[in-house]
């Protein structure tokens, strides 16, 4: 036949083709697989890091993935998800621990041997610089339930009112509120209507 | 003919495989440990004991914030108290009620080091680690070959 070689080079590129769609549906099968196994594993960045407070979920301490498991004593610890099943939690599923020691499910020692008191100041600050978001509302009282003025005044906070360049931008670089919010107080990145919870009186920026 | 049907139960086969791949990477999602806490780990892996791991939730259900932080004088920064056994023997930072009177003493050694080795010091689960820096190195980690 005279047409053999062609004949045979359009059978090589037909074959070449069906591979070629094969090869797409696997990659585009692993690409699925990996998103969605990578989505599990991360998530948005603001999920990143969940724990027994944001999840709900049993994690003995041997099994937390800080603890080394060869360590006896750690069989011995109290468990979190024990102790803190029953404690309040606020919109984002994180513990509300105002509510925890206003409900007296906890009463933590206010010194190292629990014979002196605190003094709460009860008084509210109200910033209004913050764009087009709700006005934010910093409650003295719940805070000095727990700290003394010395923990934010004047390191973290200059006492004076318009005198502390606060941003989210600084907050979640572990700045001013981000000193404790983020840390060991609830998370700036799940729960926007805790702080900033005052209704505008006008539109704010757009 | 015959052979463009095998290659399309080929492809149909390989694609099943990779969505199993992929739901057997999603069963394998990360251990959890507990919000706040505080691995320290500034001298323990170079003096050859585990990192120390600090539950925030155990000491906050017990204790005001303004008892450790205030009184006691530790400063709101994982590692920046450059605390040593000495410091605790002494009765400054962990040891002013883990002396045997308040809290049990500085014999139980494992109670407290007992972090995963190598483990850098750092608040598990902060928005900063998870957002802006990676985890902090101990003061006397080994330093990198370039920095030598």
């Amino acid at each position: 036949m005279p047409n053999g070689d062609s004949m045979n080079k359009g059978v090589e590129r037909y074959a070449f083709n069906t591979h070629l769609r094969g090869y797409f549906a696997v990659a585009i099968a692993l690409f699925f697989g990996w998103a969605v196994a990578a989505h599990a594993e991360d998530g948005p960045v603001w999920t990143k890091g969940l724990h027994f407070q944001t999840e709900g979920e049993v994690v003995p301490v041997l099994e937390d993935g800080i603890h080394d498991p060869t360590n006896n004593a750690v069989t011995i610890f109290q468990e979190p998800v024990e102790s803190m099943k029953d404690f309040p939690r606020d919109g984002a599923g994180i513990i509300d621990w105002v509510k925890v020691l206003q409900k007296d499910m906890i009463d933590p020692r206010q010194s190292k041997l629990g014979d002196k008191d605190m003094y709460a100041a009860d008084f509210d600050i109200i910033f209004k610089n913050t764009g087009s978001m709700p006005f934010v509302r910093f409650p003295h009282l719940p805070h000095t339930q727990w700290l003394t003025c010395a923990n934010c005044h004047p390191a973290i906070f200059l006492p004076q009112k318009g005198s502390n360049p606060i941003t989210m931008s600084d907050i979640i670089q572990g700045k001013y509120c981000g000193v404790c919010h983020g840390k060991v107080a609830f998370p700036p990145t799940m729960n926007c209507g805790r702080c900033h919870s005052v209704p505008r009186d006008s539109a704010g920026l757009r | 003919m015959t052979s463009y049907k095998a290659d399309r139960s080929i492809k149909w086969r390989f694609s099943i495989l990779g969505v199993l791949a992929g739901l057997a990477l999603l069963a394998m999602a990360p251990a959890k440990a507990e919000y706040a806490d505080v691995i320290i780990n500034n001298y323990a892996d170079a003096a050859g004991m585990r990192p120390v791991v600090f539950p925030h939730w155990f000491h906050r259900i017990r204790f005001r914030c303004k008892v450790c932080h205030a009184d006691l004088g530790f400063q709101f920064k994982a590692g920046g108290n450059k605390i040593t056994m000495a410091k605790i023997i002494d009765g400054k930072f962990c040891g002013a009620c883990h002396n045997g009177e308040v809290a049990w003493s500085v014999e139980n050694c494992n109670m407290c080091h007992s972090g995963i080795p190598g483990t850098p010091t750092h608040i598990h689960g902060s928005t900063v680690q998870r957002l802006v820096s990676p985890p902090y190195k101990a003061l006397n980690a080994p330093q990198q070959p370039a920095q030598q």
